[in-house]
């Protein structure tokens, strides 16, 4: 078990090393990164194991910021079931991002050449590509112009065609060094978190987290949207970490202690009153929320897309985004002392599930979608843990895990080969799209072109719209009858809405999803690129769909009610009580989720239908939608009136006022210094005034006024 | 022999001094000072590793006679409040002399100068005497004034004259407190501790309006608002080593005044004035954050500026805390703070070196040209904005945690700071580095061995104390015993 600490510390060292001395070995950094994600990977699977075999939970520390003589917070790490599943889910996942990674950080020589990196960071760089989107633009149907009426130009495969002729070669990102050195800090930070047994350490990685998703958001930093993304990203974050470290610092004044294993101690005996219990979770939970991407802080997700696709997989998909989940789940016990907290835990959860799926009903761009999917997803999390199952919100992170990667994956794939196939001619690009070779409505037809890539989407798909017997089904089944029972055993009329919005989710889901799946596998291909040149991915990339295809269909069964729950009574050991399956609920929600498919397959796949579907008619809904409720334009209205003007004002004030001030001071010492100067005769019995008065007045104070205070 | 290192330490850099005014060639002064300060940092350290921790108190302690007339003695020591310091300062004028190599105007001036100013410095952190403790107060001032008026930018003079106006306005506070502690006390002596004895008798009024005296000559040194405003003048024209001492060392001297003086001294005094001291400290943690967001369209030294007065702020709400946690975390602080802003500092001086200007918004996607400039510069930043596994973090947590308990809704308004700190930084870093490069900026290079070395000594630093705190914690936790006592 004293193995777990290599867990965190060997990609840790790869990150070391390949900062140090191995950012210009391209190649020996991505090895050296694999080689250790790997072999964690391997500790994790040993430890797992252990702990299925009914090994104790394992749990260390030691001190590690002094207070004073004697006491010291400490520093320690815990590997139980929780812990456990994370480490495996986390490592693996990894594991196969990092492999996939080696294939996709290549992009076509003429980019490399003009300095503009890859296919997602030439998108409308440069002021060339910028000006020439404008005289686009210009000469575009206005109705084209005005986001949330996009038109298709009639797409003329062989014509650009003609243009390209046959792809550049492909060279290595200049930056592939770097991609391993951050993204090995940002693996081992996120370990480092799982296994954190209190709060002060689990705040440490928590932050170190931020950071590796701050600086693989910002990896094409010379490309001004991805830097503007990776900043949204942390500052947003960290306005949640706000109420996070408030949390930490508030429940160590009530309780004096910081260990999860002991704060759930005082939480379970009653010695933490429900008010500590209600703060502090509230207080945690912030952190959670700004983390997990949920609502009112989901802003940052959509745009950390500008980051390499792998890293979406990795971090805004599979792991990091989960970080928010986990931790609700480590201070379960703090939660659950608080009906009142739960309440706000279920509520932001189930209404962040229904309301970032309304926005990947209209996105364009595949990765966005993909993102409101994961913002949503992860709602349904938090609600399965405020209704009370950790066990269910649990569940569905895991599942989660595996098949939301494979979609990001596929994305990439996807975006990879449109990309290699010169579908990143920026000349067509207006620069508020996303660019053609992410953007589903210049997709199509790639089903026969990219078979891997295209059935390992459609499984990843049907498993999160919850098709069985595909892993989502389980767990997102779980999620549903958790909120059912809590609303039919004493949770009031505001799980029955939470039901609902679960439920009108699962339909939602089953659309948006479908509605990539079928633009962009389905029909002919409408984008630029020369359809001969679109072929699969290589195998580095192909390998890890496949195999993350595998637990995206088959991870749910261990937690099926029909096999004995084995997630559950894993999970929870004794405390678990899971019901049987609701047939009526599941059966309910496939029926939505294959609805959700039809209704994709109706709009999408039939042509008198589709140039409809592309164009919709400008509606106050679409638009509200299209523009994400206009919550990021009212977070900058807000910024700008209360923290940017201020910013400006004080600074005015300091100058003018302030200073200001100062100078004056100055300069009346200056005036008054002209007329005493006057003063200065040069004569000696005038000084010998001055030196007496003052050796008197001196007396004064020592014979008269100083007795007074003595 | 024992207290002979920690008089080495004081002395050496003076005696340097001296030496260089007699040194044949102006090319020999660096390397002089280079040898000066590179083994004083080495006794430094030493003294650092010495001390026991454990055993806490002055140690290194030794007196000598100095004007006995007046009862004033040579007496130094130092403890876990004043030994971080004292290890910084030595640290930060060994980097400032590396920073400084290609200095050509009057180098052997220059040097001297920043030997001078290291005794100084020392010398107001070991000294146990409030009469030397304001000789050498004073003594700081004559040097960084030059520094700034000789070697600074183009409104030196202004800059210059500024600080030394506005600084000695500030001592003449503090100097009537000290004479009237003297006088008051009736001891005869200037020994801090028998002072601290006499004071803490007198009747309260009497030790609040001391107290008040002497905070205003600190407050101005910290800087506490309103007194801040010479601060952005003197870094914006200060050259960079002397911008790194400024910032890194001079402000300290602040903070530890109010510590070693003010609270040690007239403890009745501090708990009486509590409430102001912590408004006083959110109000600089905000307005300096504010301020230095509100220079995102200017001058990137003035916003580095503008933070330090953000992040002095927290040394004030530690100590406002009165409580053992706060006060460590006060000094923490101090020290994790004189670290991250010498590098912001360098990295600021750095660039401006390659660029000629300080204007963020001329600036634009220097990463490209200059890796290892901007590597530093967002490590850094991440520092400064307290982001854990560097040191800024544990300072900030430290006074967070000591402060919460007595104030807070006070450290929660300070905590906010944390997002804004993340605000402008990130932004800074974004609109300086990132971003295409402008073609103006396609010729330049990226850092010299020599700079790389001073660059990674202090990351160095900051990364080892951020993931082992108690490597200096441990020390600081135990120092502040005494004077924490002095508030249970």
């Amino acid at each position: 078990m004293e193995l777990a600490w290599l867990i965190p510390v060997l990609p840790f060292a790869a990150f070391a090393v390949i900062g140090l001395f191995l950012r210009r070995q391209a190649e020996l950094a991505g090895w050296l990164s694999v080689l250790a994600i790997a072999a964690s990977c391997a500790i994790a699977w040993l430890l797992f194991f252990r702990m299925l075999g009914g090994a104790p939970p394992y749990e260390a520390q030691f001190p590690w910021l002094a207070l004073g003589p004697d006491v010291a917070l400490p520093f320690g790490i815990r590997v139980d079931p929780l812990a456990a599943v994370m480490l495996v889910v986390v490592t693996t996942v990894s594991l196969l991002i990092q492999i996939y990674s080696r294939g996709y950080l290549y992009e076509p020589e003429e980019a490399a050449e003009a300095g503009t990196g890859h296919p997602e960071a030439d998108a409308a760089h440069g002021e060339a590509a910028q000006a020439h989107g404008e005289a686009v633009a210009a000469q575009a149907d206005a109705n084209e112009r005005t986001r949330g009426a996009h038109g298709v130009r009639p797409p003329s495969a062989a014509e650009h065609g003609e243009h390209h002729g046959p792809p550049a070669p492909l060279v290595r990102d200049p930056g592939f060094g770097r991609y391993f050195a951050y993204i090995s800090l940002f693996t081992a930070s996120m370990l480092g978190l799982v296994l954190a047994n209190n709060l002060l350490t689990i705040y440490l990685f928590w932050e170190g987290v931020g950071l590796g998703s701050y600086l693989l958001i910002g990896f094409w930093y010379t490309k001004p949207e991805a830097a503007m993304a990776a900043k949204k990203a942390f500052v947003t974050t960290r306005f949640g970490d706000f109420g996070f470290l408030i949390g930490i610092l508030y429940l160590w004044w009530q309780t004096g202690v910081l260990e999860f294993g002991r704060l759930a101690e005082l939480a379970e005996t009653g010695a933490m009153s429900e008010t500590v219990a209600t703060i502090g979770a509230l207080l945690l939970f912030m952190g959670a929320v700004g983390k997990s991407a949920q609502f009112p802080l989901h802003v940052w997700l959509p745009d950390a897309m500008e980051g390499p696709t792998p890293v979406s997989a990795l971090i805004h998909a599979a792991t990091m985004v989960a970080a928010g989940v986990y931790l609700v789940a480590r201070a379960f016990p703090i939660f659950e002392h608080s009906p009142s907290a739960m309440l706000v835990v279920a509520f932001i959860g189930g209404f962040t599930a229904i309301f970032a799926a309304s926005m990947g009903l209209v996105a364009t761009d595949i990765k966005r979608v993909m993102a409101f999917s994961t913002v949503s997803q992860l709602g349904y999390m938090m609600l399965g843990l405020g209704a009370g199952a950790i066990g269910a919100g649990m569940f569905h992170l895991f599942t989660h895990a595996f098949f939301k990667a494979l979609l990001f994956l596929t994305a990439g794939s996807v975006i990879f080969i449109l990309h290699r196939a010169g579908a990143h001619d920026p000349e067509d690009i207006d620069p508020r799209d996303p660019p053609r070779a992410q953007d589903i409505r210049y997709m199509g037809g790639m089903w026969k072109r990219a078979p891997i890539t295209g059935i390992t989407m459609t499984i990843a798909a049907l498993s999160l719209a919850g098709i069985p017997p595909l892993a989502g089904f389980w767990s997102k089944d779980e999620v549903l009858l958790a909120t059912y029972e809590r609303a039919t055993h004493g949770g009031g009329a505001a799980y029955w809405l939470l039901l609902l919005f679960a439920i009108i989710t699962v339909l939602l889901t089953a659309f948006y999803m479908f509605r990539v799946v079928f633009l962009t596998f389905a029909g002919s291909y409408r984008g630029p690129a020369d359809p001969q040149y679109i072929k699969e991915s290589p195998a580095s990339m192909t390998l890890p769909l496949l195999v993350l295809a595998v637990p995206s269909v088959v991870a749910g069964l261990w937690g099926a009610p029909q096999l004995g729950h084995g997630f559950g009574h894993f999970l929870e050991g004794a405390d678990f009580h899971g019901g049987e399956m609701n047939l009526p609920l599941a059966l309910f929600s496939t029926l939505l989720a294959v609805g959700g498919i039809a209704l994709a397959w109706l709009t999408y796949k039939n042509g008198s239908l589709l140039a409809m579907a592309m164009n919709p008619r400008p509606s106050a809904v679409y638009a509200t939608l299209l523009n994400r409720y206009w919550i990021d334009e009212l977070y900058m209205w807000l910024i700008d009136t209360f923290i940017i003007n201020w910013a400006f004002a004080i600074d005015w004030f300091d100058t003018h006022v302030i200073d200001g001030a100062v100078n004056g001071a100055a300069r009346l010492t200056g005036s008054i210094g002209n007329s005493v100067r006057q003063v200065q005769t040069g004569r000696i019995p005038a000084y010998a005034l001055a030196v007496f008065g003052g050796l008197a007045l001196i007396s004064i104070w020592a014979i008269v006024i100083r007795p007074l205070f003595s | 022999m024992e207290s002979t290192l920690l008089h080495l330490v004081l002395w050496l850099p003076l005696l340097g001094a001296i030496v260089t005014a007699f040194l044949g060639r102006d090319t020999l002064a660096r390397g002089w000072a280079l040898t000066v300060t590179g083994v004083t940092l080495l006794l430094a350290t030493w003294l650092f590793i010495r001390y026991d921790p454990r055993a806490g108190g002055m140690q290194f302690e030794s007196a000598a006679a100095f004007i006995p007339t007046l009862g004033s003695s040579l007496r130094i020591g130092v403890d876990g409040v004043s030994l971080p310091l004292v290890l910084l300062n030595a640290l930060l004028t060994f980097l400032a002399v590396v920073i400084s190599w290609n200095t050509t105007l009057r180098p052997r001036l220059y040097f001297a100068l920043i030997l001078l100013l290291e005794t100084a410095v020392t010398g107001v952190f070991v000294t146990l005497d409030l009469l030397v403790f304001f000789l050498f107060w004073e003594l700081e001032l004559a040097p960084m004034y030059l520094l700034i008026g000789i070697w600074g930018g183009a409104r030196r003079e202004y800059a210059a004259m500024k600080f030394i106006i506005y600084t000695v306005t500030g001592s003449a506070f503090m100097l009537i407190g000290i004479l009237a502690w003297y006088f008051t006390t009736g001891a005869g002596t200037f020994d801090l501790f028998r002072i601290a004895d006499g004071a803490r008798a007198l009747p309260l009024a009497a030790q609040t309006l001391f107290f008040i005296l002497l905070f205003i000559g600190f407050a101005v040194k910290v800087p506490i608002f309103p007194f801040h405003t010479w601060l952005p003048d003197a870094h914006v024209e200060a050259p960079t080593p002397g911008s790194i001492l400024l910032a890194g060392v001079l402000l300290k001297m602040g903070g530890y005044g109010l510590i070693r003086l003010c609270m040690t001294i007239l403890p009745d005094a501090a708990r009486q004035l509590v409430p102001i001291l912590v408004a006083l400290a959110v109000i600089n943690v905000l307005y300096g954050a504010y301020l230095a967001l509100g220079q995102i369209n200017g001058d990137l030294k003035k916003l580095i500026a503008a933070s330090s007065i953000s992040h002095m702020g927290y040394v004030l709400l530690g100590l406002a805390a009165l409580t053992p946690i706060g006060i460590e975390g006060a000094v923490m602080q101090m020290f994790t703070h004189g670290t991250i802003t010498a590098l912001l500092f360098m990295m600021v001086g750095l660039v401006y070196d390659r660029t000629h200007t300080r204007q963020i918004p001329e600036m634009s996607g220097l990463a490209t040209r200059m890796p290892f400039i901007a590597t530093g510069f967002v490590l850094a930043g991440l520092a400064s904005l307290g982001l854990p596994g560097m040191n800024g973090f544990i300072g900030e947590f430290l006074v967070f945690v000591g402060a919460f308990g007595v104030w807070p809704l006070a450290t929660i308004l300070a905590t906010f700071a944390i997002v804004l700190t993340a605000g402008y930084i990130t932004w800074m870093l974004l609109r300086v580095f990132m971003g295409p490069t402008m073609p103006r900026w396609s010729q330049l290079d990226d850092a010299t061995p020599r700079e790389r070395f001073a660059v990674s000594v202090l990351v160095g630093v900051i990364i080892l104390v951020g993931v082992y705190p108690n490597s200096v914690v441990d020390m600081i936790a135990i120092g502040v015993q005494p004077i924490a006592r002095l508030f249970a």
